[in-house]
């Protein structure tokens, strides 16, 4: 039986286990690196998703109105 | 006891036959549920086989000067549903009025039916917002939905803030159109979406034509089984909320 090092040191305590905001990797990630505004993007929906858009040109106008208009919400937010 | 709303985000998404179902699993799950019709067309009796010529109902009665609560139906212990009643177009114009200058009719009715359910099921109409916002706010409020264009454009008109749940109905996963727009609205309205989708079956339809809910008409149907889990959900949330 081979036993530990002594100097091994457990990265991550019981209270972080125990914490629902680092139950998943993405959290664990954010937390270990202290990214707090880390923003997850999942690249093959966003690529899926465009892929959509693009079969049905009415859901794309949609999206592009959409854009303009949250655009013009922020413009005049920030004015 | 616990309000649940369902309401067509347009005409003919099939909500009237979704709430049948959905009433029918919460009784087959052992609990006491009243569904109230609130639609003038008046089509949710007939999924309780209910007579084609019977005219009672709350509606009916209100304009008639009767009392609205003894027009209810037993259907089996623990389940009740009252009609809207057979009304004209003139009368149904009248009740609109009506319930727009008494616009917290159903809200005070739902007071005194609390303690005798455990769920109060309403069938909203698409039109008639004088109808719809007489009974107030529901714990569970849920917009029936299909996955196709004209109920993407109608999304994208609604209020940004609004708090209704969104239920996918007749869905088909081998429609390409579906599977995408479904795919929109999990990245836009993921937090209303239930996490259940109702699936397209022809037997939804069959159980109508059989004056019977489908859960009663086609209990091993898939469609069937969907609702049993939207009513499995509704149980979840109430417990969440406890």
């Amino acid at each position: 039986m081979a036993a530990l090092p002594a100097s091994f040191a457990m990265s991550t305590t019981t209270q972080d286990l125990d914490d629902s905001s680092t139950a998943d990797d993405i959290g664990r990630l954010r937390a270990a690196l202290q990214l707090p505004e880390f923003d997850f993007v999942g690249l093959g929906v966003r690529a899926e998703m465009l892929r959509a858009l693009r079969r049905w040109p009415l859901l794309d106008e949609l999206d592009r109105s959409d854009a303009l208009l949250t655009t013009h919400d922020r413009q005049e937010a920030a004015a | 006891m616990i309000s649940v709303s369902m309401r067509g985000l347009r005409g003919g998404v099939g909500s009237t036959s979704l709430l049948a179902a959905v009433g029918h699993a919460l009784h087959s799950l052992g609990e006491r549920v009243l569904l109230v019709d609130v639609c003038p067309e008046n089509l949710l009796r007939l999924h309780f086989n209910l007579g084609w010529t019977e005219r009672r109902g709350w509606a009916r009665a209100t304009l008639d000067g009767w009392p609205w609560e003894e027009q209810a139906w037993s259907l089996g212990s623990n389940l009740f549903l009252l009609p809207y009643g057979e009304v004209n177009e003139a009368e149904e114009t009248a009740m609109e009025r009506r319930l727009t200058a008494e616009p917290a009719l159903w809200r005070r009715r739902r007071a005194s039916l609390a303690e005798h359910f455990d769920w109060l099921l309403f069938d909203l109409p698409h039109g008639h917002p004088a109808h719809a916002a007489s009974v107030g706010q529901c714990d569970l409020p849920i917009r029936v939905v299909e996955a196709d264009a004209a109920c993407h454009v109608l999304l994208q008109r609604q209020p940004e803030r609004s708090c209704d749940l969104m239920l996918v109905n007749r869905y088909d996963p081998l429609c390409q159109l579906q599977r995408d727009v479904l795919l929109l609205w999990q990245q836009r309205h993921g937090g209303r979406l239930l996490p259940v989708n109702v699936h397209a079956d022809a037997a939804m339809r069959e159980a109508l034509a059989c004056k019977a809910p489908v859960g009663h008409y086609a209990p091993a149907s898939l469609v069937a089984k969907d609702a049993l889990s939207v009513a499995i959900w509704c149980l979840a949330q109430r417990a969440r909320a406890a």
